[in-house]
């Protein structure tokens, strides 16, 4: 028998008052599965969250967390296997990050300090502080570390990353790469598409309260071509399947530039076709530049 | 629940030690003008006082009551000062544990715990129980520093029966603000309503004694069920505990059922 997934959303919609936030998502997480939920400010990443953790009623539509219907009412039956921190996530000021952690383990019923000890290692927190006197890395640190210390079978993430310095950063990815490797399963949501994409096996976009594409990562990889970028003496056009991204006249001759989606032996008996070529570049058009495309030139998809 | 209990308290140890000391300090004061106020012709100055002032008698209390300590603590501390005291500590310390925390984002991170709706709001609710009981043993223990200073005795029974209902509509007073910010999740209605309630049971009580047309809504104001001079005479009034306990029961079970299921920002 199939595992039940962990996360199943299912026709969810959220109106605050009369405004729509997020309409009709569905989506479901598997057991071990790394998902990154993308999208720019305001696209809705944040109302799916809280709907998750039961912060929130949905208006429609249903979510089940290890197959238990989530609302604000159960929702802490739940929350033991659950771990969750935020980007500006509003930890207890008034505590010292040693406190913080103490009243977290009472709060899962921890019995011992290892995994905590682990992550400290790794992460370096500041824990004899007041956390009102961190900067806001240290404060990052610490959320992430209260994220993973009770060994959860879900983390909950939303723009994690959000205040670490790039080698916490670094060590941040490298811990959801670690925990996707042990079998945890963890939803993160960021507008760093390249971030996500370091990571998670899945990525699910969302734009305007809607989900546009729900896509495993290779096939993300594999799906935007080559950025291209060619300078003649005379005016040329791109190859079929490709996307012009600019044509112009320039001191040296023409200046024309493409993503090419097509075949590369296509691409490749083109260039070698070109007459009065001068220069050229030929590179993989990466997955932010992808992600800028999708959201800046409205509904085209990636 | 007892975790956030102990956190909850942690968190307000200012507060705690502040209004402690505060009520601590203002009761030791009180005392320590008994004796002044006893010498001073207090009699002859409310003979010398014009009748329309004589006849606010809500506000200036039992003239003969006035010269025991008894008398003294029931009608110049407990019924006109103390509510007035009691209304600002309530709101304070609801709104602290209520909106603010939710405005603030900790409501989200403590429900992000294990933690069912029904023990952050109860593990709240002990902590202003254990706020008020704390507060008002400084305050006891400041009458008590003060009788000892003037060299006064103080009737522990008629102290220990103040002193006990005044815990309960410290308790009841905060609850019903508590109650109406988890009900509402909004900052501005509840300290409205937070004030509204503690102005509004204070003038009522104050002059329901001289103004005729306030005799009907008297029993509105929560302040109607704490008569200091009334508990000197003749003890705690089992009806005025019931209505206090009643009120801290009912917004407590009307909380329950909408923070259970409201949105939390």
């Amino acid at each position: 028998m199939l595992d039940k997934p962990v996360l199943e959303v299912d026709a969810v919609s959220k109106y605050y008052g009369s405004s729509l936030a997020i309409s009709d998502i569905r989506f479901m997480i598997s057991r071990g599965e790394v998902v990154g939920l993308v999208g720019l400010n305001g696209a809705g990443k944040t109302t799916i969250i809280n709907s998750m953790m039961g912060f929130l009623r949905t208006s429609t539509g249903k979510i089940r967390l290890f197959g238990n219907v989530i609302t604000p009412e159960n929702a802490h039956k739940v929350h033991p296997q659950i771990g969750f921190a935020t980007g500006d996530m509003s930890l207890f000021t008034n505590l010292t990050g040693r406190q913080y952690f103490d009243f977290l383990k009472r709060a899962y019923k921890l019995k011992d300090n290892k995994r905590l000890d682990e992550l400290c290692k790794q992460f370096n927190p500041e824990l004899g502080k007041k956390i009102r006197n961190l900067s806001r890395g240290n404060k990052q640190k610490i959320a992430l570390i209260g994220a993973f210390m009770a060994k959860p079978e879900l983390v909950v993430l939303d723009e994690p990353s959000s205040g670490l310095d790039p080698l916490m950063q670094q060590k941040f990815l490298e811990l959801i790469n670690a925990e996707g490797a042990k079998g945890t399963t963890i939803f993160m949501s960021s507008h760093y598409l390249k971030e996500v994409a370091d990571v998670c096996s899945r990525v699910i976009f969302i734009r305007d309260g809607k989900l546009v594409r729900d896509i495993p990562r290779a096939e993300l990889e594999a799906g935007h071509g080559k950025a291209v970028k060619v300078l003649t003496l005379n005016s040329v056009k791109p190859p079929l399947k490709s996307v012009l991204t600019g044509h112009q006249k320039t001191t040296n001759g023409y200046e024309l530039s493409f993503i090419f989606k097509g075949d590369p032996s296509v691409l490749k008996q083109w260039m070698v076709g070109l007459q009065h070529l001068v220069d050229f570049t030929v590179e993989d058009h990466d997955i932010e530049s992808a992600f800028s495309d999708m959201y800046t030139n409205g509904k085209e998809e990636i | 629940m007892f975790n956030l209990l102990r956190k909850t308290i942690y968190d307000k140890r200012v507060f705690i030690i502040g209004w402690s000391v505060g009520l601590a300090f203002f009761a030791f004061l009180m005392i320590l003008f008994f004796p002044a106020f006893k010498d001073s012709g207090l009699e002859q100055l409310m003979a010398a006082l014009p009748p329309e002032l004589k006849a606010l008698k809500g506000l200036i209390g039992d003239v003969n009551a006035l010269s025991t300590t008894s008398g003294y603590l029931a009608g110049q501390f407990f019924d006109i000062r103390m509510p007035m005291f009691i209304s600002v500590f309530a709101v304070i310390l609801a709104v602290g544990l209520s909106v603010k925390d939710e405005d603030d984002g900790y409501m989200r991170t403590l429900l992000a715990l294990p933690l069912s709706r029904i023990k952050v709001l109860f593990g709240k609710l002990l902590a202003i129980v254990a706020i008020c009981v704390f507060t008002n043993l400084a305050m006891v223990a400041g009458l008590y520093l003060g009788a000892i200073a003037v060299n006064v005795s103080l009737d522990i029974m008629v102290v220990l029966n103040l002193s006990l209902v005044n815990l309960l509509l410290s308790v009841c007073m905060t609850a019903l603000v508590y109650s109406i910010g988890l009900i509402t999740g909004k900052r501005g209605i509840t300290m409205a309503l937070g004030v509204i309630i503690g102005a509004g049971s204070f003038l009522l009580t104050t002059f329901v004694k001289s103004v005729d047309w306030l005799k009907p809504y008297e029993n509105v104001s929560l302040f109607h069920y704490f008569p200091a001079t009334d508990i000197v005479k003749n003890g705690i009034s089992l009806m005025d505990i019931v209505v206090l306990s009643s009120v801290i029961l009912v917004s407590i079970a009307v909380a329950v059922i909408f923070f259970r299921r409201r949105d939390v920002r």
